[in-house]
């Protein structure tokens, strides 16, 4: 199996970031083989759409879908923005990416840019990212010096200009509305849509969104062809992906393998769970998505169609494992506070609905849960869910809904005995 | 038109409409769909969820005030679907929000509480403990109860959209998120009271009403505001008698009229009743008896008025007297006031008291603006504004003004003073009082200069005026956009009205006016000058509409020529004259002053001899004519004015009766507003008048001080000055400092604070010492001190003054 | 016809319906007597007995009512007159609670209306006025009234709700 070939591909380098380096590995050859042969801009989309690369952010949405939204003929200003705000739970493969790669990202943005017709382009970093903020400016400003940013790219006569925003520590900048609002110089609430960002997007302008790691594996679609790309994953599952594995394993980190490749080979990788205790949960895609029981995981292979059959989603490709030792209550509890936590504030379901869910689940797992609670749980739940202007009724819905529907008993015994079953069966 | 629809009945609306907008459309009976954020006036925030509605076909539940309607679509408003998702966030928004509805400022007339009728559970499961949050001290006008608050935003919107001043937002996020000011201060803006409307529940309600009487005690009566010229709609609440108090005003809230004042309402209109029952209102009639005053009945009264005025009229001849009204007077009062006294044979009859300019009032038109503007202000693209503090003037007109601005219209203004407009102006020409005049004549050198013809028909001083200029770069500007805008508005405010060229500014205006194609609108201060100019309440003019060939005196020169005898209706002089120290002095001279007024004052009780209490707009019935010309009438709300107070139109008929006058038999004021109405109807045919002389330009020298003397937003009339909220809202310390600009004072070497006088220039005018504050939106060559306040009598508020150091 | 008539007859002759009534007489007469003197004696009265008006306090001495007005709009002989405003510690209470007690048919639907158990009837029914004027009960006279009787009305309050 191939690892690190497509985002992570300079990660065997000594300072893999530095501009040098991703020459090295035929950085920057496509944009200009691009600019100089004068390849028009309709056969590039049909190569990424040939690649099937989807949405690396989570949603999963195919990319070439996606930038044949944005009427490329309109003559008015468009936008393209990267979403670096990585705030799920779990996740970290965008920071790596900016902090080991960052010219590849500026390249895929460019190509993008080049594509969608747009000169403008906004790279928008959450605000604890001051590091790779640092890391992105300084591969900009090389980007700039070596005039593939800028007018006239190469003398091609392609214009873009990016720039890094950074965000202010807010989880639901994530999403791709409340993140325009916040590079408008807004408050982070997501809009309502429709209107979609591809016709009222940033200053009410068609603006393309794209995760990191997305626009990331463009140069290097365009560099070994999109049926190469394609064949490392499955059918519509193109590509390889980064997979932040967490919790109990004994190796936690950032993998990059081919989609489709069984969650048992991963977790293989990572060196297996903690102290050889046995896998209770997983949830695949950052702390949003459903949770899965380990072995239901084991069977399952780690690509998008997979997963949502299994009852989950791919996510961000967060992983995140729980030994046999994890109270699934406790787990609940920590998910919920952190959307509690981050609710905007906006929608009334999600601002009122976070609240009293974590309250509950707080009061059941310091064992005065009541009979009825957990029906309660499951009808606050299914109250949310759907009812918000954004994803984050889902976000806070999904969890505790898949918790209860897999681990109920555990919660069950909880409100029946006042403690926590897996410390009373350790004890 | 786009068919669908909705619960299984067949519907029609406007593409790109809203399911909200068109069930709402539709009417109550289609389908009438829960909603918290949504207002029609307001943008959509689509984040209560209650307006969730099932569409067919439809994923889940959509929300009506978002979702376009499309062509064949199935909306179901109350299918399970629907009503599971509506039930759902109405029981999430119960679960912070304090269920003591009994305590609440809101409760019998809050849209949480009747929703919760029909989409709220009986019982809950919430147990857990309550979000609660500090109130906010917002001001004298608004009381907050922000634990209440369901995070709508229409107050947040309302600020930013509509008053133009983002004075609240959101603070926190989350279900920590909380409405506040951003640094804890009072709401500034002078249209803050809406939010009290806005408001769904009881997280903002009116300070002054607090817990004083609940909606279900309270009687709507439909009345007119009357503290500016758009004639706001108004319902006025009214509590019952009851074994321990009289009838009373409770409040005032707005009442939808599109074509004026949409939903809203300025916080002068609406809190200005808090001055009703002030103790300054004249309970009874009062005698002045050797110089003491005592409380008397009306016949009484009436018969030593009568007395008193038939003897100087005996002894001097009715031309000894003069009779003021003010234009905040019904029409019928003002027709009822100069009939009264031409019957008597008195020529002085004036209602524009902050007039200071009355040459050319013979050509001027028979009725003032009379386009029907006030909708399409938000259509015009252009405005030049001369003269006015017009947020403070006509609260609501600036939010028209406002709107049209935010669609990308300009804005040019001509001002004394850089006023805060809260919108974005494109031009302005800061310059003193009489460099007002040269502006305008410099923006018509621009447009017609060069055209000799059209100079040499204009009256001379005027066509010299306009070959003296030498237009700068703005006055360019300006004269170049009015020109290529389509139909561009021209607004003379209440300061070009007060100025002493205001022949100059308007003949100037109408004519650039003319030369544009575009119309001129004057707004004026007061509720019902068109109206009093219609029932000519004025020296010059017949109730026909014709001139009268040898004039009374106009406002000014009454006070100035001292006349043994003065009538006042509902007028304080000393406060509401263009000329307080002229007025004084007249008053307290004359031998008879008869004053029919709402309030007394201090000064009131030294000159007048007779007091006459009447209603005030509030309680009174009449009508007023806007600034459209609209007249719109209005009921008595109350049973019976204050105490012995009795309806202005019914005193003057009294008066009338008593000194056996024939003709005055009114009994109701409809057969009093019928005859009017026909004498109006009459034709009105302008006659033609010869060319009048205008005054000559004066010489400005270059050490001439000019003042800029506006009425403040909450001193403008006698109720206003008594609404002591309002009062809170006008920190008279701040405004009886005399403000100058940098280059005057390095020029008179004065710094912040010192203190010097002032006074009008005048060899016997009395100084006035104040305070120095330097102001940068100051005017060269112009010092600004407000009208209308007390202690500070200085004539002319846009006249010359003598600053001595 | 002629049977019933009869019939009539003979009873009548019988007297039978004489000792019918007698009969009730003589067991009433075994009885023990249910007449009382009163007043020096008192009929048992129920717990939801509505007698004279009284505003109750909190245990702490504060004032129940909160001046919500929902006794006013309740009340169906308009017999209460209430003015409200806010006390200088920001609350909502009244300062005018007036009864009056000639208007009062003691309903008790103020007593349902109240959200704060404020205004009750007590089992008070022994009072009278000597002046005019006294019939209008105030706020202090009904405080005051509530003070007298909070012991009885707590009992009558948890007996009610037992």
């Amino acid at each position: 199996m191939q690892h690190n070939i497509v985002c992570f591909r300079t990660r065997h380098l000594d300072q893999p970031w530095s501009l040098e380096n991703y020459r090295s590995v035929g950085g920057y050859k496509q944009l200009e083989r691009i600019l100089n042969d004068k390849i028009p801009p309709e056969h590039i989309l049909e190569r990424i759409k040939q690649s099937a690369l989807r949405g690396r952010g989570g949603a999963g949405f195919p990319t070439g879908l996606k930038w044949s939204f944005l009427s490329r003929g309109k003559p008015i200003q468009k936008y393209l923005i990267c979403n670096s705000d990585e705030g799920e739970p779990g996740t970290c493969k965008d920071h790596d990416i900016l902090m080991l790669n960052p010219h590849q990202l500026i390249e895929g943005m460019i190509i993008a840019a080049y594509v969608l017709g747009t000169t403008v382009g906004y790279h928008y970093l959450r605000g604890e990212f001051w590091h790779a903020f640092q890391r992105c400016e300084q591969a900009i400003k090389e980007a700039y010096q070596e005039g593939y940013l800028g007018k006239n790219i190469l003398g091609s006569g392609v214009d873009f200009d990016l720039y890094n925003t950074l965000g202010a520590g807010a989880y639901i900048c994530g999403e791709e509305t409340a993140l325009i609002e916040s590079i408008e110089g807004k408050r982070g609430w997501p809009r309502f849509k429709p209107p979609f960002p591809a016709n009222y997007g940033l200053y009410g302008l068609p603006t393309t969104i794209n995760n990191t790691e997305t626009l990331a594996s463009v140069p290097v679609i365009l560099q070994h062809g999109a049926k190469w790309f394609a064949h490392l994953g499955g059918k519509e599952n193109g590509g390889s992906k980064i997979f932040s594995i967490s919790g109990h394993v004994n190796q936690p980190g950032n993998y990059e393998i081919p989609l489709g490749t069984p969650f048992s080979e991963l977790l293989n990788i990572a060196g297996g769970v903690w102290k050889n205790a046995r896998i209770k949960a997983v949830i695949p895609g950052g702390s949003s998505m459903p949770v899965l029981p380990g072995e239901v995981m084991k069977r399952t292979r780690l690509d998008y169609d997979s997963l949502s059959k299994a009852g989950s989603m791919l996510g961000t490709g967060a992983i995140i494992v729980m030994d046999e030792h994890t109270c699934m209550v406790n787990a609940l509890a920590c998910i919920t506070e952190f959307y509690y936590e981050e609710s905007c504030g906006q929608c009334t379901p999600c601002r009122e609905g976070s609240g009293w869910v974590t309250r509950l689940i707080k009061r059941i797992e310091a064992g005065q849960g009541k009979p009825g609670d957990l029906d309660c749980l499951e009808q606050i739940a299914k109250g949310i869910e759907g009812r918000t202007i954004c994803a984050f009724g889902e976000a806070i819905a999904w969890p505790v809904r898949s918790f209860l529907k897999h681990f109920r008993a555990e919660f069950e015994y909880h409100i029946e005995h006042g403690c926590c079953q897996v410390a009373a069966r350790v004890r | 038109m786009i068919k669908f629809e909705i619960d299984g009945k067949k519907i029609q609306a406007k593409s790109g409409s809203t399911i909200i907008e068109a069930a709402d459309a539709a009417g109550v009976d289609v389908s009438h769909i829960p909603r918290f954020c949504y207002h029609s006036k307001l943008s959509i925030a689509a984040s209560c969820r209650m307006c969730l509605v099932e569409v067919e076909n439809g994923r889940k539940p959509l929300p009506a005030c978002a979702t376009t309607v499309t062509a064949g679509m199935k909306i179901y408003t109350k299918s399970h679907q629907a009503m599971q998702a509506q039930k759902e966030v109405m029981s999430f928004l119960l679960i912070n929000h304090p269920l003591d509805c009994p305590i609440c400022d809101q409760g019998g007339e809050c849209e949480l509480q009747d929703l919760s009728m029909g989409y709220g559970r009986t019982s809950t499961s919430f147990i857990e403990g309550k979000r609660s949050i500090k109130d906010k001290d917002i001001g004298p006008l608004i009381a907050t109860e922000m634990t209440r608050c369901i995070h709508c935003t229409r107050c947040v919107r309302f600020c930013s959209e509509i008053a133009g001043l983002r004075e609240l937002g959101i603070l926190g996020r989350g279900e920590h998120s909380e409405i506040s000011t951003y640094v804890e201060h009072s709401m500034q803006s002078e249209l803050a009271g809406n939010i009290i409307d806005l408001c769904p529940v009881g997280a903002l309600t009116s300070k002054p009403f607090r817990f004083k009487a609940r909606a279900w005690e309270l009687r709507a009566r439909a009345g007119i505001a009357g503290h500016d010229c758009l004639g706001s709609n108004i319902n006025i609440h009214i509590k019952r008698e009851s074994d321990s108090q009289p009838e009373r005003i409770m409040r005032v809230v707005s009442r939808t009229n599109e074509k004026l004042n949409e939903t809203w309402l300025s916080d002068r209109d609406r809190f200005s009743y808090t001055g009703l029952y002030h103790a300054d209102r004249l309970a009874r009639p009062m005698i002045k008896q050797i110089g003491k005053w005592q409380e008397t009945d009306w016949e009484t009264a009436l018969t030593v008025a009568t007395q008193k005025l038939q003897n100087v009229i005996a002894q001097n001849g009715a031309q000894a007297v003069g009779g003021l009204i003010s234009p905040n007077s019904t029409v019928e009062e003002c027709y009822l006031f100069q009939a009264w006294l031409r019957s008597l044979g008195v020529p002085h009859i004036d209602h524009r008291i902050r007039q200071s300019d009355f040459d050319h009032q013979i050509q001027s038109p028979l009725v003032w603006s009379t386009c029907k503007c006030v909708q399409s202000l938000e259509e015009t693209t252009s405005f030049l504004l001369i003269g006015s503090f017009i947020r403070e003037e006509q609260p609501l007109i600036t939010s028209r003004i406002r709107k049209a601005t935010q669609g990308g219209a300009r804005v040019h203004v001509i001002n004394p003073v850089d006023f805060d407009f809260h919108l974005t102006l494109t031009n302005r020409c800061i310059v003193s009082p009489w460099g007002m005049v040269c502006s305008l004549a410099a923006i018509a050198q621009v447009l017609f200069g060069n055209d000799k013809k059209k100079l040499n028909i204009m009256p001379k001083p005027i066509a010299e005026l306009i070959r003296q200029q030498k237009p700068n770069t703005v006055e360019h500007d300006i004269a170049r956009d009015l020109q290529q805008d389509k139909a561009p508005l021209i607004l003379l405010g209440a300061l070009a009205q007060a100025h002493p060229y205001f022949s100059y500014l308007r003949v100037l205006s109408e004519t650039i006016a003319i030369e544009i194609g575009a119309k001129t609108l004057h707004l004026t201060d007061s509720a019902n000058e068109a109206g009093a100019w219609l029932a000519t309440a004025l020296p010059h003019r017949r109730i026909d509409g014709v001139s009268i060939k040898e004039p009374g005196y106009n406002a000014k020169a009454m006070l100035a020529k001292t006349l043994k005898s003065y009538c006042l209706f509902g007028l304080e002089p000393t406060y509401d004259s263009a000329y307080p120290e002229l007025a004084r002095t007249a008053l307290q001279q004359a031998e008879c002053v008869i004053v029919c007024s709402a309030f007394k004052n201090k000064a009131m009780l030294e000159y007048a001899d007779v007091l006459l209490p009447i209603a005030t707009h509030l309680e009174n019935e009449g009508s007023f004519v806007n600034i459209e010309g609209t007249r719109q009438s209005f009921q008595r709300s109350v049973n019976k004015p204050f105490a012995e107070a009795r309806c202005g139109w019914k005193v003057l008929r009294v008066l009338a009766n008593f000194m056996g006058r024939p003709g005055f038999d009114y009994q109701t004021v409809l057969e009093l507003s019928s005859e009017l109405s026909r004498n109006l109807e009459n034709d009105l045919q302008s006659e033609h008048i010869p060319p009048v002389d205008f005054k000559p330009l004066p010489t400005v020298s270059d050490n001439t001080v000019w003042r800029c003397g506006y009425w403040p937003i909450y001193r403008n009339d006698s109720l206003v000055r008594r609404a002591e909220p309002l009062q809170v809202l006008t920190v008279e310390q701040d405004l009886a400092k005399l403000r100058l600009g940098a280059a005057l004072a390095t020029h008179l070497k004065v710094n912040n604070g010192d203190r010097v006088s002032v006074s009008s220039d005048h060899p016997d005018a009395k100084p006035v010492t104040l305070q120095v504050l330097i102001d940068q939106r100051i005017a060269d060559a112009t010092v600004c001190l407000p009208s209308g306040l007390p202690d500070i009598a200085i004539n002319g508020p846009l006249s010359v003054v003598r600053i001595t150091t | 016809m002629s049977l019933s008539f009869a019939k009539r007859q003979i009873n009548s002759l019988l007297l039978l319906e004489l000792f019918r009534g007698l009969s009730i007489t003589g067991r009433v007469f075994l009885t023990r007597a249910i007449t009382i003197r009163y007043p020096e004696e008192d009929t048992p009265i129920s717990p939801r007995f509505r007698g004279m008006l009284a505003l109750r306090r909190y245990a702490n001495g504060e004032e129940r009512c909160i001046g919500c007005r929902l006794c006013e709009a309740a009340c169906p002989a308009l017999a209460i007159t209430i003015e409200a405003d806010v006390r200088s510690d920001g609350s909502r209470r009244t300062t005018i609670y007036d009864i009056d007690a000639f208007k009062c048919m003691h309903c008790g639907f103020c007593e349902e209306a109240c959200p704060v158990d404020a205004i009750v009837l007590t089992s008070e029914m022994h009072y009278h006025m000597e002046a005019r004027g006294e019939n209008i009960f105030t706020k202090d006279k009904l405080l005051a009234i509530g003070d007298l009787y909070e012991e009885k009305i707590a009992q009558d309050r948890e007996k009610d709700n037992a």
